[in-house]
């Protein structure tokens, strides 16, 4: 096998065809819309060069600085409730409790439904009228506190980060329930005999054994919440009034209800610029080794 | 060598990309008819797209007949298929097949400057031209002023079949009970909201999770106010959003929330929602279009017989029988229709007895001079069809008129300013986003 594999036409073959997709379908958009944000176009009659001026536009624009913020709440209210709830929930099962295959599934679970399934059902959740959540204040005679939440600017994106933390702590902790299962067991078992407590064993073997997937986690987290779209579209279209606008949706709503295609571009290329930075970012602040056991 | 070949394969891949998402929108345009000829020697298939959900359903059904009455009749060796989407996801779904060069071949659309970026894209058929070259169907439409907001550069781009004007829908058994009558001046309609609110009801509905229902109302109110003049400056670009009459109208805006008129929860309301509480006797009012009284005429409604219809009282004098509304039911044919004949074909058989027939029977008002059988109509529709008369002078909605973005925005601050936003703040908003909406 490693002799085929040294040959690099063979790689080459092999590579070839997923080469080839990924240059037709990532790389070559990827070029056409950074393109395409130099210009003022609708794609279909109006296209005139403007060089820096999207960007510049962006700069001033109030919709897309919002946007901005938006996102940057939901990178810090992600990093904040999945981090700490996935490793506690992840070494809690890990601990092996009662049930703990079964609670595995079901934080598991939210993770698979597609994101719009999930914005329907919220919206279910949420209704002013009839959902869950005011229902359950009327039930505990907290009338007061009821709220339109995903219709009122000062709600809207509390409700939608705890959606957001619903449905992706389950697949954070499996990323890092996975590593901690790749400790090996005799050094828990040492540490046991030597009289080291749950927490020692936590702070002392297991945390700094899966840094390397917290890393990965940490930039899982912050490109996921940079790029958040079909959960926040399905639930408020960025809405009302632009309260709960992220770039992904606003890049949409140019785009596609405005026509300022160039524009739009201008946006994908800035949310691919600070996904790329914040890579550099972390891999530069959290240096990690590769660990053998 | 090889690197030499290698960049000039790159080279044509991408230029062949490039001009595959570039451009390419010329079209057939109005030489299609003759191209196309009459009869296809293979089964062509063409799409018609049109809207569905909440009250579009109906419509949608009636599209659905007309397309398998073509289907069985034609003799184009045609078949058409139906596409239908809620009115939000066609909006996106129109825009993002026409920037692909995609469209349907026939489909529903909105008049003004929701098509106006079609046409200039060279994206739609100049169907006017056929309107022309058949006498049958021109002369269909006694009055071509229907065509206006469909006509750009002279040339008709679509087919109106119905008027639609926003009204309030009111439930007169409720109104008799409290001892109140539907208002003819601005202030007796805040006398009847108050009459109502005092009597433990909802004043009004109005589901504000559609941003539109809460724009149309904003924009009524300016008409009461401004009246037509309002509206042909702002078209005109002679005033801006931050002329003192807009400003009023959201001042107006904000009275009917601050003095609980609107029901708990009205800015996440679905319209669904809102007429389902309207029709379980819960409010008095629900503003709405015209063509949702799909939503109400239903026999087993309980409150059937006791449904009516005014339109908004103007604030101002000068401003009485100015009304949002506009031209609808629009059908418009797509430059690359695979057999443009056969769908233009398509959207004059739409101006022909049976369908023109059942948007009467569903309470609409025709554009054009068919005649109909009156004897059987819904008596609600004929109860609604009483507000027409009044409207003299019709406004379209802003979200058609400045269709990219300024009219959503505007429908966007009229919720902020039901919100709670001050109107001041949210129209100097507006217009600073139309300012630099310009430039981008």
């Amino acid at each position: 096998m490693n002799k085929v594999l040294e040959e690099k036409k063979t790689v080459a073959i092999f590579v070839l065809p997923a080469l080839t997709l990924y240059i037709l379908f990532v790389l070559i958009p990827i070029i056409y819309s950074i393109f395409l944000s130099f210009y003022q176009t609708d794609l279909m009659n109006k296209q005139k060069f403007i060089g820096l001026k999207n960007y510049i536009n962006l700069m001033n624009d109030k919709f897309f600085i919002k946007a901005v913020k938006n996102n940057l709440l939901l990178v810090v209210g992600s990093l904040i409730a999945h981090l700490p709830l996935a490793l506690f929930f992840g070494n809690a099962l890990f601990k092996k409790i009662w049930g703990s295959k079964f609670f595995q599934s079901v934080f598991f679970l939210p993770s698979v439904i597609c994101g719009a399934g999930v914005g329907l059902l919220f919206n279910m959740v949420y209704n002013s009228q009839f959902g869950l959540v005011n229902s359950l204040l009327d039930f505990l005679h907290l009338s007061g506190w009821k709220h339109a939440w995903l219709s009122e600017e000062k709600t809207v994106m509390l409700a939608l980060i705890v959606v957001v933390m619903w449905k992706f702590v389950g697949y954070h902790m499996i990323i890092q329930l996975a590593a901690m299962k790749a400790i090996p067991q005799s050094l828990f078992e040492s540490a046991r005999i030597d009289g080291a407590s749950n927490s020692q064993q936590f702070f002392h073997i297991t945390l700094p054994l899966i840094r390397h997937v917290i890393k990965i986690d940490i930039i899982l987290i912050i490109t996921g919440s940079l790029k958040y779209f079909d959960l926040i579209w399905s639930m408020t279209k960025g809405g009302p009034n632009h309260a709960s606008e992220v770039m992904a949706t606003y890049m949409y709503y140019q785009g596609f209800r405005t026509l300022k295609f160039g524009y739009a571009s201008a946006i994908g290329a800035i949310m691919l610029a600070m996904s790329m930075f914040i890579i550099w970012l972390v891999n530069h602040i959290i240096k990690t080794e590769k660990i053998e056991f | 060598m090889k690197k030499k070949m290698t960049v000039l394969a790159a080279t044509m891949l991408m230029g062949a990309l490039l001009a595959g998402c570039g451009n390419s929108a010329s079209g057939r345009g109005t030489e299609a008819v003759g191209e196309a000829g009459t009869k296809s020697e293979k089964k062509i298939t063409m799409s018609v797209a049109c809207l569905t959900g909440g009250n579009n359903e109906a419509y949608a059904k009636l599209i659905e007949t007309e397309i398998n009455e073509f289907n069985k009749t034609n003799q184009y060796n045609v078949e058409l298929v139906q596409e239908a989407y809620s009115n939000e996801q066609y909006k996106t779904k129109i825009t993002t097949l026409m920037a692909s060069n995609a469209q349907p071949d026939i489909f529903f659309t909105f008049e003004a400057g929701f098509l106006k970026p079609f046409v200039e894209g060279g994206k739609i058929y100049s169907i006017g031209d056929a309107i022309g070259a058949d006498e049958e169907w021109s002369s269909r439409f006694n009055d071509k002023s229907v065509f206006g907001p469909v006509t750009f550069d002279g040339k008709i781009y679509a087919v109106p079949n119905t008027r639609q004007v926003v009204v309030v829908t009111y439930n007169k058994k409720l109104f008799e009970e409290i001892g109140v009558k539907a208002p003819t001046t601005y202030d007796e309609f805040l006398a009847v909201c108050e009459a109502l609110k005092n009597n433990g009801k909802t004043a009004l509905i109005v589901p504000c999770q559609e941003a539109w229902y809460a724009g149309q109302l904003l924009q009524q109110i300016a008409n009461g106010i401004g009246g037509s003049k309002l509206y042909e400056e702002t078209r005109a670009g002679e005033t801006d959003w931050k002329d003192g009459r807009y400003v009023q109208a959201g001042e107006r805006l904000t009275e009917l929330v601050q003095k609980g008129y609107l029901p708990e929860g009205f800015l996440g309301m679905t319209p669904n929602e809102g007429f389902e509480k309207f029709n379980n006797g819960e409010a008095g009012m629900i503003m709405n279009l015209t063509s949702a009284i799909t939503m109400f005429n239903n026999k087993d409604n309980p409150l059937y017989n006791d449904i009516d219809f005014f339109v908004l009282p103007a604030k101002e004098e000068q401003a009485i029988g100015v009304n949002v509304g506009s031209t609808g039911q629009m059908y418009a044919v797509s430059s690359k229709a695979e057999h443009v004949e056969a769908a233009c074909a398509f959207v004059k058989q739409l101006s022909e007895i049976r369908y023109q027939q059942e948007l009467v029977n569903l309470g609409q008002v025709l554009v054009t001079n068919v005649k109909v059988d009156r004897d059987n109509v819904d008596a609600m529709a004929l109860r609604m069809q009483k507000v027409f008369p009044e409207v003299k002078i019709y406004t379209p909605w802003f979200d058609r008129i400045f269709a990219t973005g300024e009219g959503t925005e505007f429908n966007n601050i009229a919720v902020a300013i039901m919100a709670g936003g001050s109107p001041e703040e949210q129209f100097a908003n507006l217009q600073q986003f139309a300012d630099d909406n310009a430039e981008r």
